[in-house]
């Protein structure tokens, strides 16, 4: 039997231990091996070329004396769930299959329905509920990320007698809907052996308690009933136990269909978030050459001010404490909803109170839109300064032409390098507006 | 130039200064589509939300998790059986496993029930 690993960089030596150990002792030859990664990450895992490395394994354990080649099956646990699949289409010899918590569906609407999920289960703003739905629709072929829309829940994958297990504590599949796929897959490869066992209890991984604690054991029977399944099913033996046994299956809401990739957001949001980070570094520059360059003048007795009109400085500032102020308090509301998620994961229960998850969404519109009002206010007053200089009657004086046209009174600052970081501090508060609004922070309903 | 300064500069000290109405007027519009340029900008990247159903279930047969097989068969294949004669019906809904449960309690009954662990 060989173990294909769930999320993360699972080991020979940290992984399946107990599991492994229950099955040999069953007289099953079993194989761990190192989670094959090369130099992907999570994002750009190679699941085909994994199946490939799992199956030489396979056919190195059927060169043995003491196993039966064709009585090899196949445990395999959460992301390892999506390998099985390309295993067992390309090694048609497997004899059967254990899924623990099998994500089914593509990686877009597994884990887009566990973000959603989650995100509602830790109580966090709909808001950033929303941002979930954004991000598992972005296109990650772009980026030469092709594992989103991979296509595993196929007849093939289903055609061998499989057991699927579940827990009841477990926040990450869609249990019902996953299941039911996988009957329906398996039933259109002709296969109606599918054994279906669900404990109360459980994570992710079958386990009690938290599942990033090491050492915790194994729901229930669990260990014992996959053991006997494997015995049997390797055996060929009639199952008389039923089929589907145990703890009801729960799902709260139904997996996402509806996300899929959106190239002309995709492409949106990298012109607006990377036209920030952009103009983020170059706001940093300037701010370390004005503290240079007022450090300098000092020294030497110089004037180091940039002459900044009084009320243009006063709005400036402003306008950049609040959205900074507002970029804090979004991206501490969206790490507390991460890090809540990741505790409910691994099998804490939900805070009674919601409390920043919540309250840090509305206060940062709020924010925002006191910021747009500064916006307005400085737009007014430039318009104002215009107005009293006849820049805004037709004909332009000839006078007031000249002086526009060779800066001599300018409206911002009376320097250059004034004017330049007036405008480039303001244009890089309103790139960062233009990102909360991608992020949906400007709709109101 | 020094004329044209002081021309410009006298020019903008007579000119009035808007009143605090006049600004309000000016402000707002312009208040009005900063938003409306946002707003739109949220609105194109939001995405519909369809959680529905919601609160589905899946009942199974049995609570015992127990796994058995008839032993009496010859345990000597040389291959698996694959598509061994399951529970067919028993996966299409919650109402056909019951019934298929009790359509099939009896001849389950009469075969051997064993745990097979040879641990």
């Amino acid at each position: 039997m060989i173990f294909l690993h769930g999320a993360g960089y699972g080991t020979c030596d940290n992984s399946f231990g107990d599991i492994a150990s229950a099955m040999s002792s069953a007289g099953f030859v079993t194989a761990v091996i190192d989670k094959p990664v090369w130099s992907t990450n999570d994002l750009t895992r190679d699941y085909p070329g994994s199946a490939a490395i799992y199956d030489q394994v396979i056919n190195m354990m059927r060169g043995f004396s003491n196993v039966d080649a064709k009585k090899v099956g196949l445990y395999g646990t959460s992301e390892g769930t999506w390998i099985a699949s390309y295993l067992v289409e390309q090694d048609k010899d497997i004899a059967f299959q254990v899924l623990l918590s099998p994500m089914v569906f593509s990686p877009r609407h597994a884990l887009g329905f566990l973000a959603v999920q989650d995100f509602a289960l830790v109580g966090a703003n709909e808001g950033y509920q929303s941002i979930v739905r954004r991000v598992f629709s972005l296109d990650g072929e772009m980026f030469g990320m092709h594992n989103f829309d991979i296509s595993t829940n196929t007849p093939t994958s289903y055609s061998i007698p499989t057991l699927v297990a579940y827990g009841s504590k477990d926040v990450m599949t869609a249990q019902v809907q996953g299941f039911k796929d996988i009957l329906e897959q398996a039933h259109k490869a002709g296969n109606y052996d599918v054994t279906l066992r669900s404990y109360p209890i459980a994570n992710h991984v079958l386990r009690l308690g938290d599942e990033a604690m090491e050492g915790t054991p194994f729901a229930d029977t669990y260990v014992a009933d996959t053991v006997s399944w494997a015995v049997g099913t390797s055996r060929g033996l009639t199952q008389t136990s039923e089929k589907v046994a145990g703890t009801s299956l729960y799902q709260s809401i139904s997996v996402p269909y509806e996300l899929h990739a959106r190239p002309a957001m995709t492409t949106y949001g990298c012109i607006v978030l990377g036209l920030n980070l952009l103009m983020m570094l170059v706001s940093l520059v300037l701010l370390i050459v004005t503290l240079v360059r007022a450090i300098v003048r000092r020294v030497r007795h110089k004037p180091h001010t940039m002459g900044m009109n009084r009320e243009f400085a006063r709005a400036l500032r402003f306008v950049t404490i609040m959205t900074i102020s507002a970029g804090l308090l979004f991206l501490g509301g969206f790490a507390e909803v991460v890090m809540a998620v990741v505790e409910l994961a691994w099998g804490k229960a939900p805070a009674d109170s919601a409390g920043m998850m919540y309250w840090s969404w509305p206060v940062t519109q709020l924010v925002c839109v006191v910021v747009l009002w500064t916006w307005a206010s400085m737009f007014e007053h430039i318009i104002e300064i215009a107005s009293q200089r006849g820049l805004l009657q037709w004909p332009i004086k000839r006078g007031t032409w000249h002086a526009l046209a060779h800066n001599e009174d300018p409206i911002i600052a009376q320097t250059r390098f004034g004017r330049v970081f007036f405008w480039i501090i303001a244009f890089t508060m309103f790139t960062m507006l233009m990102c909360f609004a991608f992020w949906g922070l400007f709709r109101f309903s | 130039m020094e004329q044209r300064q002081s021309q410009h500069t006298s020019a903008q000290e007579q000119a009035p200064q808007f009143s605090r109405s006049r600004r309000l007027m000016i402000k707002l519009p312009i208040f009005i589509i900063l938003l409306g340029i946002l707003v739109m900008a949220s609105n194109y990247t939001s995405l519909p939300i369809d959680n529905s159903p919601t609160g589905q279930t899946f009942s199974t047969l049995t609570s015992d998790t127990s796994v058995t097989f008839d032993t009496t068969q010859n345990s000597h294949r040389t291959a698996p059986t694959k598509f061994t004669n399951g529970i067919r019906a028993s996966t299409r809904s919650a109402q056909a496993q019951v019934r298929s449960r009790r359509s099939t309690s009896h001849s389950v009954s009469h075969r051997t029930r064993a745990r097979i662990c040879q641990r």
